[in-house]
C-alpha cells in the first residue's frame, strides 16, 4: 500500500523522468545541426552563429513543406499510425527548444568571466571602454527604437471596420426610429 | 581549496546564477541586479581576490560553453513560429542590421580617436562591439585588433545590453516588442538576447536572434572595409 507522500514523489519522480527524456530526444535534431554547422565552418567559410540558426529553420520549414509535397506526389496524406510519433515528437522538439532558451543565460557566465584575462587592458583604458559599452550601446538602442518606430509600422495590422448591420442602419429620414 | 574551485567550474557557474536568478526575482527584477551581470561580477571578484586559475576554471566549465551553440540553435523554433510576421518586418530587419552596424563602427572609431588617437590596437578592438563574441574575435584578428580584448568588449557590450535592455524595452516600446528586440539584438547581440527569452520576452527575443544572426553576418563581410576606410580618414 503507497502512502500519499509516497505516492506523490514517485509521481515527480515520473514526470522528471519524462521530461528529461523529452528535453534530450527533443534537442538532439538541434545537437545534429552543431555538429552540421561545425563540419559546414570551413567549406561555407561563414560565422557560426546565423549557420546554426539557418540550419534547423531550413530543416523546420522542410516539414511544414513535407506533407503538401506528399500529397503532390502521392495524393495521400502521411499514414495515420505515426501521426502519434509525430505529435511526440513535435512536442519533445519544442520543450526542449523552451528549456534551452532558457538556459542560454548560463552559457554566458563562464565566458564573461574571460574578461578578467584582460584586466591590465580593461583598467589602462578604462575611460574610453566605458564610454563605448555603456553610453554608447544605450544610445545606439534607444536610437534604434525611435527610429524605427517613427519609419515602420510594425504594429500589428489594425483590424478592419466591419460594415454596420443593415438592421442597426439609422434611417436618415428618422434617426431616432429603432 | 583554489585548485577544487577551479575545477568544478560548471557547478560553480551553475550555483552562482541559480543564486543571481533567486535574487533577481526576490527583489522585483531591478536591472542592475541582472543575474548574468550579477554571477559573473561575482565569480570575476571570487577568481580575482581567491587568487584561482582562471584557464582552468574556464577549461573546467566547458560543458557551459558546448552548451552554447546548442542553444543558438534552439533560437531557429521561435523564429520559425513567427515566420510570417518576421517576413513582414523584413525591411525594418534589414534596414536597422545595416544601420547600427554602420553607426556603431563609426561612432566608436570616432570616439577611440578622440580620446585614445595614438592607440590605433585598442580603438581597433573596439570597432566589432556591436557584433556577437565569437565573430567580434575573428574580426579583431583579421583587422589587427587584439583578439582577446575584441571578445572582452564584445561581452561587455553584451552584458550592458542584457542589463539595461529590458529596462529600455519597457520605457521606449512597451508595445512594439519586435521594434525592441530588433535594436536590443543588433547593439548589444547574444547575452541580452538570451536574457530577453529568460525574461519571458519571446517575441523581443525571437526578433534579436534574428536580428544578432543578421549583424555577425553583415559585419563580418562589412567591419574589416568599414575599417579600412576609417583608418584612411583618421589616421
Amino acid at each position: 500500500m503507497q502512502t500519499p507522500s509516497s505516492k506523490r514523489l514517485s509521481r515527480i519522480a515520473h514526470r522528471t523522468v519524462r521530461e528529461t527524456t523529452s528535453v534530450l530526444i527533443g534537442s538532439s535534431p538541434f545537437v545534429l545541426c552543431v555538429v552540421l554547422a561545425k563540419a559546414l565552418d570551413p567549406v561555407l567559410n561563414l560565422p557560426l552563429p546565423p549557420i546554426a540558426i539557418a540550419l534547423p529553420l531550413a530543416a523546420l520549414l522542410l516539414f511544414t513543406l513535407k506533407p503538401k509535397l506528399e500529397n503532390l506526389a502521392y495524393n495521400n496524406p502521411s499514414p495515420s499510425q505515426f501521426l502519434p510519433l509525430w505529435h511526440f515528437l513535435d512536442q519533445a522538439i519544442e520543450t526542449a527548444a523552451n528549456r534551452l532558451l532558457f538556459v542560454m543565460p548560463l552559457c554566458f557566465v563562464p565566458i564573461g568571466v574571460g574578461i578578467i584575462k584582460d584586466t591590465n587592458i580593461l583598467l589602462q583604458a578604462w575611460l574610453v571602454l566605458f564610454l563605448v559599452i555603456v553610453p554608447h550601446t544605450l544610445v545606439t538602442i534607444a536610437a534604434t527604437i525611435v527610429i524605427l518606430k517613427k519609419t515602420t509600422r510594425t504594429s500589428p495590422a489594425a483590424p478592419r471596420k466591419q460594415p454596420a448591420h443593415p438592421s442597426r442602419k439609422k434611417n436618415p429620414a428618422n434617426p431616432n426610429a429603432e | 581549496m583554489t585548485t577544487l574551485l577551479s575545477e568544478l567550474g560548471t557547478i560553480v557557474c551553475i550555483a552562482a546564477y541559480a543564486l543571481a536568478f533567486r535574487l533577481y526575482g526576490r527583489c522585483g527584477k531591478p536591472a542592475l541586479l541582472n543575474p548574468v551581470f550579477l554571477s559573473v561580477f561575482a565569480l570575476c571578484l571570487l577568481l580575482l581576490l581567491g587568487g584561482f586559475d582562471v584557464q582552468t576554471f574556464q577549461r573546467n566549465s566547458e560543458l557551459l560553453i558546448l552548451l552554447l551553440p546548442v542553444c543558438v540553435c534552439a533560437l531557429a523554433m521561435p523564429i520559425y513560429r513567427l515566420r510570417r510576421e518576421i517576413v513582414r518586418q523584413a525591411r525594418a530587419l534589414f534596414f536597422s542590421v545595416v544601420g547600427v552596424t554602420l553607426f556603431s563602427c563609426c561612432s566608436v572609431a570616432i570616439i577611440g580617436f578622440l580620446l585614445h588617437n595614438t592607440q590605433e590596437r585598442l580603438v581597433s578592438a573596439l570597432v566589432p562591439k556591436s557584433i556577437t563574441g565569437p565573430v567580434a574575435q575573428e574580426i579583431a584578428l583579421a583587422i589587427g585588433a587584439d583578439f582577446s580584448l575584441g571578445g572582452a568588449v564584445a561581452i561587455s557590450t553584451g552584458i550592458c545590453g542584457a542589463v539595461f535592455g529590458t529596462l529600455l524595452l519597457k520605457h521606449f516600446a512597451p508595445q512594439h516588442a519586435a521594434i525592441g528586440g530588433i535594436a536590443i539584438g543588433a547593439s548589444s547581440h547574444g547575452i541580452a538576447t538570451a536574457q530577453l527569452f529568460a525574461e519571458k520576452h519571446q517575441v523581443a527575443g525571437t526578433y534579436a536572434g534574428l536580428a544578432m544572426a543578421l549583424c555577425a553576418l553583415f559585419g563580418s563581410v562589412a567591419v574589416p572595409f568599414i575599417w579600412l576606410a576609417l583608418k584612411l580618414i583618421l589616421w
